[in-house]
């Protein structure tokens, strides 16, 4: 299927998806409510997952190109960024750890023991 | 010539120039820190600083591929979707993963960069880092943070966690497939994925469906843990 079409139905869901975080003040920002609306309408078959594909995997193949301008902004906030630039990068990394550790160690917890026999292969 | 400069043509195609050289050069240096993302916003600060250019003017063309982060976005669902088995034979794993990534992921970077006495607006925009960064970015932008620092923080965070993410989880003793995916998708987002997926399917699968979901949970918790802990 073409790709205006599969471009057509992601700009409407993002459509659908604002309208509805705005009208019922969801907690939610409107483009995370219409990937949940986009992602159950292909989940039930309403709409065909080839319909959307050829648009999706070329927009998110290119995913990185569309935060550049967004990136170049942080000219606007040179002055700020250098008076925190060191609680920047200790955050990341603390956090980054932490995350990653606490994450680890809590699913591997939860996980029924059968699963941990076959899984664990380096 | 200073007429051009203010026209969208110029910042769409010096933005596209730069971004395909970026990722020419990380595709022949295999260099997994040379993000094309970071390397090209770099470029395009060093250019528009040398040529005296506004950013506002720059942005001029950049606001047209910015636009495409939308659409972008929403397309997420699509890899969501063709995973769906995966999410449905390891739900129980999943939704531990998901709450715990995207709870820790928001609480420690609230207390760390408080201890270390970043500014708020520093803060509210690291807050969604360990997020995927198309949501990090509407994350930061609701809570009133920086998007353009939470997409280089997030950038930079996905290459530490690809980089190290498992090295550190064998040196903590994680050695299940599903534990090592869920910890890095949720620290770590797609950059980490692919780590995954080179050395273990399950593992990069699992990892690929947290994205999305760590993105869910965070955007929910982050406000009310920010007011909750940030006074």
């Amino acid at each position: 299927m073409n790709f205006v079409l599969g471009f057509t139905i992601l700009l409407a869901f993002q459509f659908i998806g604002t309208m509805l975080s705005q009208w019922l003040h969801l907690p939610l920002p409107g483009v995370l409510t219409g990937l949940i609306l986009l992602a159950t309408a292909l989940a039930t078959g309403l709409i065909p997952l080839r319909a959307v594909e050829q648009a999706a995997d070329a927009l998110l193949g290119e995913m990185g190109l569309f935060f550049v301008p967004i990136g170049v902004g942080l000219v606007l906030y040179a002055d700020l960024l250098f008076k925190n630039s060191v609680a920047i990068v200790l955050t990341i990394l603390v956090s980054t750890l932490v995350v990653l550790c606490l994450t680890g160690k809590l699913v591997d917890q939860v996980l029924p023991n059968e699963d941990k026999k076959v899984t664990s292969h380096d | 010539m200073t007429d051009i400069i203010k026209e969208p043509i110029f910042g769409l195609m010096a933005t596209l120039i730069l971004y395909l050289f970026a990722k020419r050069l990380q595709q022949a240096t295999k260099k997994r820190w040379l993000q094309p993302m970071l390397v090209s916003a770099l470029l395009l600060i060093v250019l528009l600083n040398f040529a005296h250019i506004d950013y506002s003017d720059y942005n001029q063309g950049g606001q047209f591929i910015t636009f495409l982060l939308g659409p972008a976005t929403i397309a997420l669902a699509i890899p969501l979707v063709r995973q769906l088995p995966v999410l449905q034979k390891n739900w129980r794993a999943i939704m531990t993963g998901v709450v715990v990534g995207a709870l820790v992921g928001v609480v420690s970077v609230l207390i760390v960069a408080s201890f270390f006495d970043a500014a708020r607006e520093i803060t509210l925009s690291l807050t969604p880092k360990s997020v995927t960064t198309p949501i990090a970015m509407e994350i930061a932008r609701s809570l009133g943070g920086i998007p353009s620092l939470t997409a280089a923080a997030v950038i930079l965070t996905g290459v530490l966690g690809a980089m190290a993410g498992p090295e550190i989880l064998t040196f903590v003793g994680v050695k299940n497939q599903i534990a090592r995916g869920l910890a890095i998708g949720a620290a770590a987002h797609a950059l980490g994925t692919n780590r995954c997926l080179e050395e273990n399917e399950l593992a990069g699968a699992v990892s690929g469906v947290a994205i999305v979901l760590v993105g869910i949970a965070t955007s929910l918790l982050a406000s009310p843990l920010s007011r909750l802990l940030l006074n």
